[in-house]
């Protein structure tokens, strides 16, 4: 069964968003569940600070054995740090995807977004 | 599932199954678009003239691969835009399917589907195929110069315990795009002829050939029946031949000009 933390918020493209100690600043990975599915990861592919995302645009990608897949920004705003740990451990991803496995942190320009992101009672009931 | 279109090569005729590297890696993006778009599933069967190195999307080429050389040895490069390493499409029959997602239940469950209408295709055309044992899949991709072919990742489709088949999958917008080389005849090895003079030889490919398994290499079409039968049997669909749209077609002209260009091939 995946770990579906209840602190956290998701989409349903299995991005969640995890609040940090400054405000309007959070953090981003994927899912417990999407790293089960995906399969070992052995690649991830990151924005740079500075860089500004629209919800929903395509910030990286994630490779797993063999397959490519898209990651989808769940809130608008500007990237301020990136996991670089993972160029070398891209396995954090799998082994603590809400922890030491995290992607970036976002500095979000629109906090009303957070309205249109998933609680974790409604993550576990899409990924069944 | 529904009926799948059955596409052939570049998808603008209906035996012509080659194409440059460019225009194979559009036309199969483009197909992907199509079913993000709600259009049915396809299979394609596609050919690569003149030869090519397709390399994987996130894959180090950069200083690893020699343009000048493989120029030399008329061979084509072009980035793909699914994950995994380094294939030489020479004497060999790629086919692609692109599918929603959610039948399928995710991406391995749909990358080990895949390969089983594979092999179900290939047992049907009376080769002795099987399917890769599970294990360790391999390290981080950045830096590696090994080929595709260089060992079978779990669930590959394999014969005498060597590889037979090399796929590689992308995955957006609940769609995939899933590719890959059955080997025909000649050598992957060839592929460390174009790396660059500072990138150390991966060792020996453990990969293996229909010309191996049945003493000639078989021409195309009668193993294209038998990989579309194992594709209609497993998946409970009929394949409908078809061609790209007009709105394909446009797509495919637009990507190819990416695929063709050194800010992509040569982004890594």
């Amino acid at each position: 069964m995946a770990d579906v933390p209840g602190d956290l918020l998701y989409t349903e493209e299995h991005e969640y968003l995890k609040k940090t100690g400054e405000a309007g600043v959070y953090q981003v990975g994927i899912t417990d569940y999407a790293q089960g599915e995906l399969g070992d990861v052995v690649y991830v592919e990151l924005p740079s600070v500075g860089d500004k995302f629209a919800r929903m645009d395509v910030f990286g990608t994630v490779e797993a054995v063999k397959a490519v897949s898209d990651l989808y920004c769940p809130v608008s705003g500007e990237i301020v740090e990136v996991n670089a740990s993972l160029a070398d451990d891209p396995a954090r991803v799998n082994s603590d995807p809400y922890g030491t496995g995290w992607m970036l942190k976002i500095r979000m320009s629109d906090e009303s977004e957070l309205d249109a992101l998933l609680g974790p009672e409604e993550y576990r009931k899409q990924i069944g | 599932m529904s009926d799948w279109r059955l596409i052939m090569g570049p998808g603008t005729t209906d035996d012509d199954l080659a194409a440059g590297g460019a225009l194979n890696m559009a036309v199969d993006e483009a197909l992907l678009r199509s079913v993000e778009r709600g259009s049915r599933p396809s299979l394609r069967f596609y050919t690569w003239s003149p030869a090519c190195l397709s390399l994987g999307r996130n894959q180090h080429a950069r200083g690893v691969y020699d343009p000048g050389r493989a120029a030399a040895a008329g061979i084509d490069i072009v980035r793909r835009p699914t994950g995994g390493l380094a294939v030489l499409h020479d004497r060999e029959l790629t086919y692609s399917v692109a599918a929603p997602l959610a039948p399928f239940g995710g991406p391995r469950a749909a990358y080990a589907a895949i390969n089983r209408a594979l092999l179900e295709g290939l047992r049907e055309a009376g080769i002795p195929a099987e399917q890769a044992a599970a294990g360790r899949s391999r390290g981080p991709v950045r830096d590696s110069a090994e080929p595709c072919f260089h060992a079978p990742a779990p669930g590959e489709v394999v014969a005498r315990g060597l590889k037979l088949v090399g796929s590689a999958q992308r995955c957006e917008h609940g769609a995939f795009l899933q590719h890959g080389s059955i080997l025909l005849a000649g050598s992957q090895s060839r592929v460390g002829e174009l790396l660059g003079t500072g990138t150390a030889q991966p060792g020996p490919t453990t990969s293996i050939t229909l010309q191996d398994l049945l003493g000639s290499e078989p021409p195309p079409a009668p193993l294209i029946r038998a990989l579309g039968a194992g594709f209609e049997r497993l998946f409970g669909t009929r394949l409908a031949p078809d061609r790209l749209t007009r709105d394909e077609s446009a797509t495919v002209q637009r990507l190819a000009l990416r695929y063709a260009g050194g800010d992509w091939t040569w982004r890594r």
